[in-house]
């Protein structure tokens, strides 16, 4: 019998595969290396970072008169990151403040040539600084990253153009904001709550498309729900009025305020869809009269665990229903199930 | 009436993760003359209200902190005998109607939303320690 | 006529280019994880920064069942009542534990009976009653007759009032922002059915309070051994599955869940030990089979710390369950294998699982055997049998450091340089006893899985059902 030995073609093919992987493994361990080397590099170059320019950024934002130091080219970075974090979290004349020292270290021409060649995050924090700092020289590259591939890029660069002219931006970001489904929903609701002009135009939109009922509306509502407006919404009876659609009209329930929009609620009530009649029961406790407590008993007695659950926290919430007329609808109801669901939640309001 | 210039020595405690932030509200809170007592996360905060021989003037919190949050440690100054009635005024990025209530319920003093404005925060701050002078 | 030689030769080509085709799929998963680590990680910088918060986070109901828990269950909950989420509520479903779990639970959360109207959606051992917490409004407690971890976890399903549900072990550690982070796939895509994290060893971490405070190495070696399995496993393994949508697993100890699709595929089964496995497959399957549109993330975020197994018998156990699950899981829903419209999952993810994960023990100790085997017959040179040695280990040497600059460029946990050392370290001794050994231990699971499988053993099971992992 042969030898099975190093000639063999298997054992040939299992040498070079074992040499090579291993030759891969050194170099990935190489890698690993240098990363962490980097990686230690960098936290010290920040640390003395920190040290050097933190106390005069913090004098600026007070308002003290400070000589900086002269900025390195390794330090840009890591002064953007620290005055956008400053920038993301103060307003008024401590922000404008930190606008005048990148000002006067001269920041504005290598931010915007950072927007458009650094990396991604930097380019990240570069359009997030040029809109705190109302940069109109960067508009029309903001405006081109509208349509960039990164969504993070894109809805960053969007509140950015919001930041500079919240007018001009509208016109420009509503449209991206219908056709880009890849947006992140926070980062959205947060940038149309940041500026009351896109807010107002935003919800405008909104009203229009309910007028001529886009595709897109669903989608459009989840944002206005999240937006949670402090205003009445008018469009909210169109769309009671016109939709079709439980989930439409799920979402117009739950933004109702208005009592003169308890009919349409109440023409709710039967609808045929449970998630709706959750809805309505939610909006009766709302805005509800004593005329809508036989409503709400009669949704008591629904087969879904929700409608049952809302219809009995909207009738132990109502302001001019007291506790005994609570134990007497309990007395009088012949449904367990409804009985079982009032005891429940008047359990859940006595404990904390 | 009590102003500025009765309480030189107030001692503040500020609870704050986020580095540059703390910074800058010790820094802030130095320059109006104000002493400072910082803590960078729940635990901290947890084991100074435990252990501080006495309680500061006034504590400025966060509300998302690592390991025990804002609203934890109210409760806890709220339950602490020798803490209670000490002005907490929170400095949070929350902004949502049930935290600011919340807050309050739990015995905030006051609530500023992030982002905020220094002059307004020192003024907040100077309204609570004298209103506890007074 | 064949002769011996022919037949070493032939299966020598067999092991090989077995070896060849599995690593080929490592290597292809490991570019698919780097892939995606890079469209993630960007924007994580600026992620930090303060945000203002919007509030929309969805509703999460955490269910934690719990068999037998009564030294550690108070302190799981009260870490799992400090995470940072505005809108949460805690289910704890107590599976007729025989030790003092409920009173524990009674005691410390000041528990008073319920009048809960419980819904039934999936049918589960009878119910002994509900008690919520007067202290904290959004924690109840479910008590019911012992079913097993599947039917507590259903149990908690019906009770559950929210959209999401978290199934969470008992003993899991988690991080306040767990389920911050855990949501953010829900959000931002409403087809998302289900998104797992990465779990990580917590031996020899510093825990206090329930939480992490700090990540260091266990000292026990086999935990250590695991530190680094996990990190494959989770950081190349699923992240690529994920990439390609081909996502077959998520961890039982923290899983994210749509709860209307869950009671629509019919809950967890409680006739299996792998139940986390066997719902991620059914969804797959049943979805896919309705032709419903729906994605399933993995996020490379840690969200979880485990406790691992110290001991050899434990951790044999339990690699031996994992195997049987595994194999449930596979057999109950072959139906996805290369179906119509199974998508990457049918196509690619389930032939992989079969071939290398659900078989791949029976060819990797063959393999070993025949080796060994040939050696002694002297009819394998001392020279080729080092050789083929030398290229498993290499190709496995190969798959660990990729996931481990795939963890030095993502999220570094393990900060201190003599950490990465000893994890470097604990990378190359595994290929020497350990890895064999866990391939004995797989293969030990596939025989008893088929031995007890025309058995009925519901009684051995039930209790199986608890054990840790």
């Amino acid at each position: 019998m042969e030898f099975v030995a190093l000639s063999d073609p298997s054992v040939r093919l299992a040498f070079w595969l074992g040499a090579s992987s291993v030759t891969i493994t050194l170099i990935l361990i190489f890698r690993v290396v240098m990363l962490r080397l980097f990686l230690l590099r960098r936290e010290r170059h920040s640390s003395q970072f920190t040290e050097r320019w933190q106390p005069p950024l913090l004098r600026c934002i007070m308002g003290d008169h400070v000589e900086f130091p002269t900025l390195h080219a390794n330090d840009e970075m890591d002064l953007i990151y620290l005055a956008v974090h400053f920038h993301e979290t103060l307003r008024g004349d401590a922000k404008d403040r930190i606008n005048q020292a990148l000002q006067i270290l001269e920041l504005g021409p290598r931010l915007r040539s950072i927007l458009q060649d650094g990396s991604l995050d930097e380019r990240l924090a570069a359009a997030t600084a040029l809109g705190h700092m109302q940069d109109h020289l960067s508009w029309d590259v903001l405006k081109s990253l509208l349509n960039d591939g990164s969504s993070a890029l894109s809805v960053i660069a969007a509140r950015s153009l919001v930041l500079i002219d919240a007018e001009a931006a509208s016109t420009l970001v509503i449209p991206v904001i219908i056709s880009r489904r890849d947006w992140p929903t926070p980062k959205l609701v947060t940038m149309i709550k940041e500026s009351a002009v896109l807010q107002q135009e935003f919800l405008q939109q909104v009203a229009r498309d309910i007028q001529h009922r886009q595709p897109y509306l669903p989608r459009m509502m989840r944002l206005v729900e999240a937006i949670r407006p402090n205003q009445p919404l008018p469009f909210i009876r169109d769309l009671l009025n016109i939709s079709d659609d439980a989930e439409l009209i799920s979402a117009g329930l739950r933004l109702t305020r208005d009592p003169e929009d308890l009919d349409l609620i109440r023409g709710r009530a039967d609808d045929r869809h449970l998630a709706v009649q959750v809805q309505v029961a939610s909006a009766l406790g709302r805005l509800g009269t004593e005329a809508d407590v036989p409503r709400l008993i009669a949704l008591l007695n629904s087969r879904e665990w929700w409608v049952r659950y809302r219809a009995a926290q909207s009738l132990i919430n109502l302001p001019f229903l007291g506790r005994d007329s609570i134990t007497q609808i309990i007395g009088e109801t012949n449904d367990p199930f409804a009985r079982d669901m009032l005891k429940q939640v008047l359990a859940e309001t006595v404990t904390p | 009436m009590a102003t500025a210039s009765n309480t030189p020595h107030a001692r503040i405690l500020i609870i704050e993760d986020d580095p540059p932030i703390a910074a800058l509200l010790e820094f802030m809170l130095n320059r109006e003359g104000l002493q400072v007592i910082m803590a960078a996360d729940g635990n901290q905060a947890q084991s100074l209200i435990a252990t501080l021989p006495q309680p500061p003037d006034l504590v400025l919190l966060d509300l998302m902190l690592p390991f025990i949050d804002g609203f934890e440690l109210l409760d806890q100054i709220h339950n602490n005998p020798a803490w209670r009635g000490i002005p907490a005024v929170v400095l949070s990025a929350k902004s949502q109607e049930q935290d600011i209530v919340r807050a309050f319920n739990l015995g905030a003093a006051d609530y500023v939303v992030k982002p905020f404005q220094t002059n307004e925060l020192i003024a907040r701050i100077r309204h609570q320690l004298t209103r506890r002078r007074s | 006529m064949i002769s011996w030689h022919d037949i070493i030769i032939i299966s020598q080509w067999f092991f090989l280019i077995y070896f060849l085709a599995i690593n080929s799929c490592y290597l292809m998963l490991n570019i698919f994880s780097t892939l995606y680590v890079r469209s993630y990680m960007p924007g994580k910088t600026l992620e930090e920064l303060p945000q203002i918060y919007s509030g929309l986070e969805l509703p999460i109901s955490i269910l934690v069942p719990a068999y037998n828990e009564e030294k550690s269950i108070a302190s799981s909950i009260q870490s799992m009542l400090q995470l940072n989420y505005p809108l949460f509520e805690i289910i704890v479903i107590n599976d007729e534990s025989t030790d003092g779990t409920l009173r524990e639970l009674i005691e410390k959360f000041s528990l008073v009976p319920f009048p809960e109207a419980y819904r039934a959606h999936l049918k589960t051992a009878a119910i002994l009653g509900i008690y919520c917490s007067t202290r904290h409004p959004n924690l109840r407690v479910i008590d019911k007759r012992n079913g097993g971890k599947a039917d507590a976890l259903n149990a908690g399903i019906n009770a559950a009032r929210y959209p999401l549900f978290c199934a969470v072990d008992a003993d899991s550690v988690l991080q306040r922002t767990s389920l911050q982070r855990i949501v953010r796939p829900f959000l931002e895509d409403h087809r998302v059915v289900a998104a797992g994290g990465t779990i990580r060893v917590g031996n020899g971490c510093k825990i206090s309070g329930g939480f992490l405070q700090e990540i260091r190495l266990p000292s026990n070696p086999l935990a250590l051994l695991q530190v680094v399995e996990y990190l494959r496993a989770f950081l190349f393994g699923r992240l690529g599955w994920s990439y390609i949508g081909g996502l077959l697993i998520i961890s039982g100890a923290f899983g994210l869940f749509r709860k209307e699709t869950v009671i629509a595929v019919g809950g967890y089964h409680i006739d299996t030990v792998g139940e986390d496995m066997e719902l991620v497959l059914r969804i797959h399957r049943v979805l896919r089979k309705n032709k419903k549109a729906y994605r399933m993330v993995f996020l490379p975020d840690p969200v979880a710390w485990t406790e691992v197994p110290e001991d050899f018998r434990s951790l044999m156990n339990q690699r031996a369950r994992w195997q049987r699950g595994l194999s449930e899981s596979l057999i109950g829903n072959i139906g996805l294998l290369f179906s119509r419209n199974g998508g990457a999952p049918g196509w690619i993810a389930f032939p992989f699982m079969i071939l290398f994960e659900w078989l791949g023990p029976v060819i990797e100790v063959s393999g070993y055997i025949l080796m060994i085997t040939l050696y002694w017959l002297g009819l394998l040179s001392v020279t080729a049998f080092l050789v083929f040695i030398f290229a498993a280990i290499g190709l496995s040497l190969l798959a660990s450091f990729s996931s481990l600059l795939l963890e030095e460029v993502s999220f570094h946990m393990y900060k201190r340089p003599r950490h990465l050392a000893l994890i470097m370290v604990t990378v190359i001794i595994e290929n020497f006893g350990f890895r064999q050994l866990n391939s004995i231990w797989r293969l030990y699971g596939l025989i008893q899985w088929m031995v007890y499988r025309k058995r009925n053993w519901g009684a051995m099971k039930r209790k199986e059902h608890w054990e840790k992992g």
